[in-house]
């Protein structure tokens, strides 16, 4: 076989396999680096959300995977396939959105869709047809499907686009912010959509900005800065690394008194804020009883001590800063 | 604990699709001629696309309405008006003039003769020699740019050439199927245009005046088979003429990324041929002797523009015996036309198949 092949080791417990490897994957346009040295790894099944603020190399990375781009440095290994010398055997098996949805804007979305079955490897005969009306109810375009897509919405322009994405049943999805444009209803849908191919067994590599979805659908994440990736990792654990206590004291006095203490306390306590009454403490919940013992050793009694979990926005925030994260924050609110 | 390694197909051996979803064949040329069937699908819906068509069987049909009246109005003349001019009112240039007297019946043949002579351009097999002499007419086959530029650029102005390059088939499949979609499209054009210029003139025949002949005796006669071959020749070079600029124009797309890029660039390269040939013709008269008047006298015969025009002229000797041969053989310029060709799809593809897709 030509090419070198990845080959995945596959322990006897059920470690799902990789479906997609970068190792030390670089892209320079002349002297910008806008992929660096990445270093990726997206399991079979899982829902795996790429996040970056904008220019942080996401579209970059998602073009190399598709062949679009030549990497510079480094290989990228999809259905343990080298990309660079396999890219027409793994290529039938995934679909996906690039930046914005593309169409042609002068066919109906039936007829986009016909184009790109062809485009895709289907026949085009009766079954096909019938697979596009398929595509058609599942993104609710049935009604719109003789008009003209320049007529679209941008939110029926971004189901279209799903449409084309799902149309030969691909094993990975890559979505490049597929909400865009959504209404509540719409986004809500997408969501369910893409828990329902996780329920499958696909494959979906999901690029947002809108975190909040990313923390409900996705398992895994990385996080990309300036090319370079940040983190990597379970949702569950970049989640719990942010868990808070929130302690409630009974006066100001009292809260002073506990802010004191506790920040020249135990060293597993990391961080402690004040805001009013109550008291934000970076340290695991499971040590709440032994912050009320330690307190109550201050004469200090809380009127309340309760988990804070943190978010995936707040520790996006926090890993890339908050100039950069609020303009990426600030690129859906537009 | 290490395992021995499993190789991909085990890994990931390709998961069954849908029941609904039914693949075609892998092969290289289904694949392409799957990608054809998808150019030809959205160049027949495209509204730009039609407009072109529609504008070219509009011009042939309001072509053969103003011929269709011009022979009425020479059936209703007068004979009188069919004799030569006289050599008294003659003006520079006029070749034939007679002042001679000429008899009632000598100008009734002489309308006669003029009357056949007209009606063969809405009659077959004149009318083949007519419409395949209008679509070699350059003006007529800078259309072939319009009707094929966007193939092309427009997927970069769209941006759906991203989405086509990541369908599953190689960049160099898609670029072989625009021009196989390319080449299709122009037969199918211009071959529906040839009918409807054939068909129309069948019908407004009858304005001509002449009683028209369903019986074609002509391929009993030497004469009448050389015509139909070099019209059914000029047809095809017509085609070749016409597809050859819609190659450039996709070549163009290609460098430019665009549409503007496709038709500005072909029109720019037609126009700076024609330019080029003045040019060299008046170095030719400035240096008349030596090594550079054998040169700029030789750059002319490898240029796109005059070896196609030359596969036209020496096919208008034979269906007008006053056209003269061209200077030009036909085995040059078609070895000529052809290396353009590849040149042009080859360089398309090269630079298709090598780019980075930033759009």
């Amino acid at each position: 076989m030509k090419g070198f092949m990845c080959m995945n080791e596959i322990t006897l417990e059920q470690v799902r396999p990789s479906v997609i490897t970068t190792n030390g994957l670089t892209k320079k346009f002349g002297n910008m680096v806008a992929v660096d040295n990445l270093h990726l790894e997206i399991r079979r099944g899982d829902v795996f959300g790429f996040l970056g603020p904008n220019g942080s190399g996401k579209t970059t990375t998602i073009r190399m995977l598709l062949g679009l781009l030549k990497p510079t440095a480094g290989s990228i290994c999809i259905f343990g396939l080298d990309n660079a010398t396999h890219l027409q055997e793994i290529l039938p098996r995934i679909g996906g959105i690039i930046e914005a949805p593309v169409y042609y804007s002068y066919l109906s979305g039936r007829e986009n869709l016909r184009a790109f079955a062809l485009a895709s490897g289907m026949t085009g005969g009766t079954k096909t047809k019938r697979r596009v009306e398929e595509m058609l109810e599942l993104v609710d375009l049935t009604a719109q499907a003789k008009d003209a897509v320049s007529k679209y919405s941008l939110g029926m322009k971004q189901r279209l686009a799903i449409g084309i994405a799902l149309l030969a049943d691909p094993e990975l999805v890559l979505l490049d912010e597929p909400t865009n444009g959504l209404d509540p209803v719409g986004v809500q849908e997408i969501r369910q959509m893409i828990m329902r191919l996780a329920e499958v067994g696909k494959t979906v590599m999901l690029s947002s900005h809108i975190l909040s979805e990313v923390q409900q659908v996705c398992n895994r994440v990385a996080i990309l800065q300036k090319g370079r990736m940040i983190r990597q990792g379970e949702v569950r654990d970049l989640l719990r690394q942010g868990e808070r206590l929130l302690v409630r004291m009974n006066t100001r006095e009292e809260a002073l008194a506990a802010l004191t203490w506790l920040r020249s306390g135990p060293a597993w306590v990391a961080r402690v804020e004040l805001q009013g009454v109550e008291l934000q403490i970076d340290a695991p919940v499971a040590r709440s009883s032994e912050i009320v013992a330690l307190l109550a050793c201050q004469q200090l009694y809380p009127a309340e001590i309760r988990p804070w979990q943190t978010s995936l926005e707040e520790i996006f925030m926090e890993l890339v800063g908050p100039e950069e994260g609020r303009n990426g924050m600030a690129a859906l609110a537009g | 604990m290490a395992i021995n390694p499993i190789s991909p197909e085990q890994t990931f051996p390709q998961a069954d699709r849908s029941a609904s979803v039914e693949m075609g064949r892998r092969d290289y040329l289904s694949t392409v001629w799957r990608l054809t069937r998808m150019e030809l699908y959205k160049l027949y819906r495209r509204r730009y696309s039609q407009i072109v068509l529609a504008t070219l069987l509009g011009l042939v049909a309001s072509g053969v309405v103003v011929i269709g009246f011009f022979d009425m109005s020479q059936a209703n003349a007068p004979a009188s008006n069919f004799a030569p001019p006289r050599c008294v009112s003659l003006h520079n240039g006029q070749q034939y003039c007679s002042n001679q007297t000429f008899s009632q019946a000598q100008l009734e043949r002489a309308k006669t003769a003029a009357m056949q002579e007209n009606a063969q351009s809405l009659g077959l097999p004149g009318s083949l020699t007519a419409i395949v002499t209008v679509l070699s007419i350059n003006l007529i086959t800078t259309l072939g740019i319009l009707l094929l530029g966007p193939l092309v650029g427009t997927e970069y102005g769209m941006g759906t050439i991203r989405l086509l390059f990541t369908r599953g088939p190689t960049r160099l499949q898609c670029m072989l199927a625009k021009v196989v979609a390319a080449l299709i499209y122009t037969m199918v054009a211009l071959l529906l245009v040839m009918a409807a210029y054939i068909v129309l003139g069948m019908i407004f025949y009858p304005m001509t005046g002449e009683p028209y002949s369903y019986t074609f005796s002509f391929f009993s006669q030497a004469d009448f088979r050389i015509m139909l071959s070099n019209a059914l020749l000029l047809g095809l070079i017509d085609i070749v003429y016409w597809f050859t600029y819609g190659v450039m124009a996709l070549f163009f797309g290609s460098i430019g990324r665009s549409t503007a890029a496709a038709i500005g660039g072909t029109f720019a390269w037609y126009t700076l041929e024609i330019l080029l040939i003045y040019l060299l013709e008046f170095l030719q008269g400035v240096i008349p002797t030596g090594a550079l008047y054998t040169f700029f006298k030789g750059v002319p015969d490898y240029l796109l523009f005059n070896n196609l025009n030359s596969l036209v002229q020496n096919r208008l000797h034979f269906l007008n015996n006053g056209n003269p041969l061209s200077s030009i053989s036909d085995l040059h310029a078609c070895i000529v036309v052809a290396v353009y060709l590849v040149v042009l799809v080859g360089a398309s593809c090269l630079i298709t198949m090598r780019r980075d897709v930033t759009s």
